[in-house]
């Protein structure tokens, strides 16, 4: 289709800078209308969760990746098919928890922060809060409730900046009532 | 060759979109008809359902779904975001955009019957 050839290079000559400063200047907005930063983290949050369920609907037409079979395989495809596709970054996938329900991604850089600096009043935002709404509402379209969280962030001084999910249950589909 | 109808489902096994072509009979499938028609499903893993009834001398529409997903529901309803997920879909640039694209498959044509 010649809508999709389009896109193709649409997205190679889509500036990442612009991306970057849109980015801060939303950040910005809202920490002028929110009186605290912990307010700002949840609006980050909850902008990320309304991305995340239809951005998933657009991942998965653009990746024809098919349902994974284990949280291992979702870790994956997370780092190395979405990161890429819409950040173009590939984390690493570590700090497996024994149990296999908990992992970290590693991003090396994050291009939200490029320009960034927090200033001392605002010691609790978390900056990139967004990345885990959308994490978090895309995972939940396909069945599975995770809790996600930034565990280190360049920016508050850490070497690298690690998100780190949780898997919480699988969501089961309901049916109506009276179809069975 | 012919394409009948097309059915879009949410997770919840709601009904999105219906749409027909070709149907002289307006009445629901009766039973000794079944014999006649082709049910096409695919299913994505965030549980959108597409069903479309052929005839029987329709090939396997699998790709044809995932087309219709992938290029026109995801393009004209997942991101427009006056189009709430999950209600019907009211978007008349996509009803457009479907029926020329199921009215250009090479399968659409009537055959005298």
């Amino acid at each position: 289709m010649s809508r999709q050839s389009n896109r193709a290079t649409d997205s190679k000559k889509m500036n990442s800078e612009l991306f970057t400063l849109t980015y801060g200047a939303l950040v910005t907005q809202l920490c002028k209308d929110y009186e605290n930063d912990e307010e700002v983290n949840k609006q980050l949050d909850k902008m990320g969760y309304n991305i995340g369920v239809r951005l998933i609907e657009d991942f998965l037409a653009r990746s024809s990746v098919g349902r994974c079979h284990d949280f291992r395989e979702t870790a994956d495809v997370i780092a190395k098919v979405a990161f890429k596709m819409y950040l173009g970054i590939t984390p690493s996938v570590t700090n497996w928890s024994p149990a296999g329900d908990e992992f970290s991604l590693i991003l090396e850089s994050n291009p939200l922060v490029d320009f960034v600096e927090l200033p001392d009043n605002h010691s609790n935002l978390v900056y990139s809060n967004l990345l885990c709404g959308v994490l978090r509402g895309a995972l939940e379209m396909v069945q599975m409730a995770v809790d996600v969280r930034f565990a280190q962030d360049t920016l508050r001084g850490d070497n690298v900046t690690e998100i780190r999910m949780k898997f919480i249950k699988r969501i089961e589909e309901n049916m109506p009532a009276g179809d069975e | 060759m012919t394409v009948h109808n097309l059915y879009i489902f949410d997770r919840n096994g709601s009904c999105l979109h219906y749409s027909e072509w070709n149907r002289k009979k307006q009445a629901g499938i009766s039973k000794d008809e079944t014999s006649r028609y082709k049910l096409h499903y695919y299913e994505t893993p965030t549980g959108i359902k597409l069903v479309m009834n052929t005839d029987l001398g329709v090939p396997n529409c699998r790709d044809t779904l995932q087309q219709i997903y992938s290029t026109l529901y995801v393009e004209y309803i997942v991101k427009n975001p006056l189009c709430v997920l999950g209600e019907t879909l009211q978007s008349d640039l996509f009803n457009s955009k479907l029926d020329s694209f199921i009215r250009a498959l090479p399968f659409f044509s009537v055959r005298a019957a």
